[in-house]
């Protein structure tokens, strides 16, 4: 059951049947048809979020201080950020070196400085990402939702043929794999509202075809022998409602797997140029498979860089030239993009979210006002090159880029010390607030809340996220 | 009709009986506890005994119901449909067409009970099936342990399961473990870092507690009053004091009130406990009070509990909430009374609703507008371990797991069930128990069906599964009736109709004819999701 005065479940039901319906049409996306009694106006369709799993440094990618250069022997202290700043199309803002193409598509969306993650207590990535993901903070008595399943749930496929919450590049989380499956889930909603998960973007064709080594003409053939073999029991007896219900799902695994929208799962069918600008690895045909996915009509999408501990973004050592490489994973495929779906008139109604469970530091971990345990030993004195860089977990101020779906092109929201700690000195951002904003995009209330075990559960947490404003164009 | 009001202060004694008593104490300890709860039985009331009339108590009072209802029950199902379910329910796999044969040639009246009794005396079978359902109501899974903040307990489930212990002591066991018992148990699902004072692990324990062995949804109250039913955040509180050395501080809505919890049960005149008592003292107090027989709840909990395995629906719903209705029924109590005087054992009460009427009954037909309790089984969808297990047995191919903790009889069999979800299993329902599951999901959906029709993990046990059968004398037997015959017979416990046969006997060929295994895959893909196979009916 679905609880919202502004917003009822009829008003969703209008929605998605007229998404269904104009998607038969073949007409291009569709906005939600919201008429509550204070509309909450929908700028987006669709969402892309970018996982930069691990704790994106934000001082070596987005919020960049003075740079300081590797000298051997120099103080932690001293170690600013160890990239060059350089200029981006929009004026004043500087990010890093290490994304040249990115700094060219700042003008079409929204950076924050700000975002403050969780006071989780002690750190474990996989705890926060679950806080990021589903805006609660584990454990938790029921099995809360991601973002994408309340999404799925509330706003239903865009394109029927498309599933409505795709997960793209997370295959096995090692040592913390439980965790992150505790969160990339549909949780209490049910396991309809997804995720369909494509671990593989070079081979997520394969998750829309016949089985390895079966031919279209044999999996047609299997799916008509089926058929077959039910029709003289059904013409005699008829199935009973759950069975129809359980054929009906596997009609509707064939018709998506044989609808023309699948093809968008296939990267062979990109034009060679475009496929190499993107192919930087599984994160950058993980972009490319999105942007095929929102022009074909999905609902939600989650590229992530993959979190295994210690991999990644997740640098406890070799900060530096970790990041070096871990730029060049993302640069061009996110530029890429974004410049695709502008020139695809996607843009603006396609939000795009580059985000991290929360940033890293030379000396901090948690926060200055609350510190946590140490897990990164960092010497006083940076005497060997594998100690330069961000290496504590730091959740005092991190960085969120926005792009579309209704979010101010060209804008920065907060603002952070220049001064170690590089704390939010304005405007701090939550993830209940940043899921609000979200949600708003897609027209959903931040108090909207499904029913559990008798009790409502809300999109943010208790009901009580606050769109910021000062992020909508 | 047994209700709190009912009980006397009288059986307080006995607390300090039972005080002796430690998870890990010796077989003579464990006969202490046994002499000491069946006194304990023969003081209470007796319960409500059945209208007069044929059959079991239990068919008796639904008997009457069904009257009352002007409802007169069908013909109980057939043979073969009442040895798939008492197959799948007890030991979680179908019948082979050789077990089926010998049931059906079988001419003694009492047949259905031989078959009950055959299969609850298998006891590996039986463990493997039911750890399971266990798994889902403690959450245990072998998973990954971060700085040691969690811990199976299966090393201690499974012996539990095969050797039948009585359900009050696995209980005591889980809610007093000492040095030696299933402490992983109380420890909870724990994530490194600060927590919610709601859900500490005392709390989890209290809400765990609460909801499974009692039948009290605690979780609402555990951060505020319920408004879901009428415990109060002390009440809570005063349970979860069991589980902790210390007196808890209550936080509303994780805000400290100043004011301390002592240890007092949901059913305060079960027993008292000193608020200065150590853990040790604490943990025996709530262990004697839940399980003991003076307490109404525990065994009508868990009755209801295994009635709606076995049935679909509780005799009383919602079966994790008994606090969140009024509703009374002699036939729990009557039922609870029994499973209690017969020690509390799982299987005698399996075994009564297994031979109930009701169980025996067709699936009523679904009519949504007014829904009448208790008209016979529901259809229930395979768990994703049965159908596996059933895909296994149908094609005579075992995937290997990595070795679990314990070992079980047959280690190529279904050690794969203790595996960590993936996202065929996922799909198909099995959770991922951060929080207790106590029913598994029932629908179909597109996801799921993408796992079935395309994805990777079942294609590939039928591909081994189809090259498995065609190295068996099936795939050298060359009549292609007796082939078709044989598949339906394993996959759906029937001989399927000529029409059925014509359409597959193509695709099976002839053991003269090379690349059959396309062929073979292809029914067998044909047969596992026929809706048939996927549900018990």
């Amino acid at each position: 059951m679905m609880h919202n005065q502004n917003f009822s479940r009829r008003d969703f039901l209008r929605t998605t049947g007229a998404a269904g319906a104009a998607a038969l049409l073949g007409q291009g996306t569709v906005q939600a048809v919201v008429e509550p009694a204070q509309p909450l106006k929908a700028t987006a369709d669709a969402v892309i979020v970018l996982w930069m799993a691990g704790g994106q440094a934000a001082t070596e990618t987005w919020d960049m201080k003075k740079y300081t250069p590797f000298e051997r022997g120099m103080e932690a202290k001293a170690v600013y950020s160890t990239f060059r700043a350089i200029p981006t199309t929009l004026e004043g803002l500087r990010i890093s070196e290490g994304m040249p193409h990115i700094a060219k598509v700042m003008h079409l969306g929204t950076l924050i400085k700000t975002f403050k993650a969780g006071d989780l207590g002690f750190i474990l990535h996989s705890r926060h990402q679950y806080h990021w993901h589903t805006g609660y903070v584990p454990p938790q008595t029921v099995a809360a939702p991601h973002i994408g399943a309340v999404i799925s749930r509330t706003l239903g496929p865009r394109h029927p043929d498309v599933p409505a919450f795709i997960d793209i590049g997370q295959r096995s989380a090692g040592g913390e794999d439980f965790e992150v499956k505790a969160f990339q889930t549909a949780g209490f909603l049910g396991t309809a509202y997804g995720p369909f998960l494509v671990p593989e973007p070079a081979q997520a064709i394969y998750t829309v075809q016949p089985p390895p080594g079966m031919s279209r003409k044999r999996f047609e053939e299997r799916r008509q022998l089926y058929l077959k073999t039910l029709q003289a029991r059904r013409a005699a007896k008829g199935l009973d409602p759950k069975e129809e219900e359980f054929l009906k799902s596997i009609e509707g695994a064939h018709r998506l797997l044989n609808s023309p929208a699948a093809k968008a799962f296939d990267l062979t069918l990109e034009p060679k140029e475009s496929y190499n600008i993107y192919n930087t690895g599984r994160f950058g045909l993980g972009c490319l498979l999105a942007r095929r996915l929102v022009e074909a009509g999905a609902r939600f999408i989650e590229v992530t860089t993959e979190y295994v501990p210690f991999l990644g973004w997740d640098t406890h050592e070799n900060g530096h030239s970790r990041l070096v490489e871990m730029m060049k994973q993302i640069d061009a495929p996110i530029a890429q993009l974004v410049k695709d779906l502008e020139a695809r008139k996607l843009l603006s109604r396609t939000l795009i979210v580059i985000a991290s469970e929360f940033s890293r530091d030379m000396l901090t971990e948690g926060k200055p006002e609350n510190p946590v345990k140490d897990q990164v030993q960092v010497p006083e004195r940076v005497t060997e090159e594998k100690f330069y860089g961000m290496h504590r977990h730091f959740t005092g101020a991190g960085g969120v880029v926005l792009f579309g779906g209704g979010i101010k092109r060209g804008s920065v929201y907060g603002e952070t010390a220049n001064e170690r700690p590089f704390v939010t000195t304005k405007n701090p951002v939550t993830i209940s607030n940043l899921h609000a904003s979200i949600y708003r995009t897609l027209g959903i209330p931040a108090d909207l809340s499904y029913e559990t075990e008798s009790r409502p559960f809300y999109v943010t947490e208790d009901g009580k996220g606050k769109a910021i404003d000062a992020l909508f164009g | 009709m047994i209700s709190p009001r009912t009980l006397s202060l009288a059986c307080l004694g006995s607390l300090l009986v039972l005080g002796a008593v430690q998870a890990d104490t010796p077989r003579k300890s464990w006969d202490t506890f046994r002499a000491s709860q069946r006194a304990e039985v023969a003081s209470l009331p007796k319960p409500p005994q059945p209208p007069p009339g044929e059959g079991s108590a239990l068919d008796r009072f639904l008997a009457a119901y069904w009257k009352k209802q002007g409802y007169t029950p069908p013909a109980p199902v057939d043979e073969r449909t009442f040895a798939r379910r008492v197959y799948f329910d007890v030991i979680g796999l179908p019948p082979t067409p050789q077990q089926l044969q010998g049931f059906l040639a079988d001419r003694s009246p009492d047949k259905r009970a031989k078959l009950v009794d055959r299969l609850l005396a298998e006891k590996e079978a039986y463990a493997e099936h039911w750890m399971t359902y266990w798994n889902d109501l403690l959450r245990n899974d072998e998973q990954t342990n971060i700085d040691g903040l969690r811990k199976p307990v299966t090393t201690w489930l499974y012996p539990a399961l095969l050797e039948n212990r009585p359900l009050d002591q696995m209980v005591f066991e889980l809610l007093n473990p000492g040095p030696n018992g299933p402490d992983g148990y109380l420890k909870g699902v724990n994530w490194r870092g600060r927590v919610n004072a709601s859900q500490t692990p005392p709390i989890q324990a209290a809400q765990n507690v609460g909801q499974v062995f009692l039948a009290s949804a605690l979780k609402c109250a555990s951060c505020h009053n319920s408004f879901i039913n009428k415990r109060k955040l002390a009440e809570a509180y005063g349970l979860a004091s069991f589980f902790t050395p210390q007196n808890l501080e209550i936080h509303r809505c994780d805000k400290p009130t100043g004011v301390k919890a002592a240890p007092v049960f949901l059913f305060p005149d079960l027993g008292t406990v000193d608020p200065k008592a150590d853990l040790n003292t604490r943990r025996q107090a709530v262990a004697t009070m839940v399980t003991r027989p003076r307490n109404p709840r525990f065994a009508r909990a868990m009755v209801n509990r295994l009635w709606k395995r076995l049935l679909g629906e509780g005799i009383l719903e919602p079966a994790d909430d008994f606090d969140s209705v009024t509703l009374e029924s002699p036939l729990l109590d009557w039922l609870a009374y029994d499973f209690m005087a017969h020690d509390y054992n799982a299987k005698h009460m399996l075994r009564t609703i297994l031979l109930s009427r009701i169980y025996q009954l067709p699936v009523p037909p679904a009519n949504p507008k007014k829904k009448t309790p208790l008209l016979g089984p529901t259809e229930r969808r395979l768990t994703s371990e049965q159908y596996l297990d059933a895909v296994a047995q149908l094609t005579g191919y075992w995937p290997g797991g990595p070795a679990m903790q314990v070992r079980v009889a047959n280690p190529h069999m279904r050690t794969w069930r203790h595996k960590k979800p993936d996202a065929l299993t996922t799909a198909l329902g099995r959770p991922n128990r951060e929080q207790v599951c106590t029913e598994r999901s029932q629908e179909s959906t597109v996801l799921q069906a993408l796992e079935l029709v395309n994805g990777r993990t079942l294609a590939e046990r039928l591909q081994a599964g189809a090259k498995t059968l065609l190295a068996s004398e099936l795939g050298r037997q060359e009549n292609g009736d007796e082939v078709a015959r044989v598949l339906y017979l394993r996959a759906l416990g029937r001989i399927p109709t000529a029409e059925e046969v014509a359409l597959v006997k193509p695709l099976l060929g002839t053991p003269k004819e090379k690349n059959r295994q396309e062929g073979w895959e292809d029914v067998l893909w044909v047969l596992v999701n026929n809706p048939e196979f996927q549900f018990v009916r």
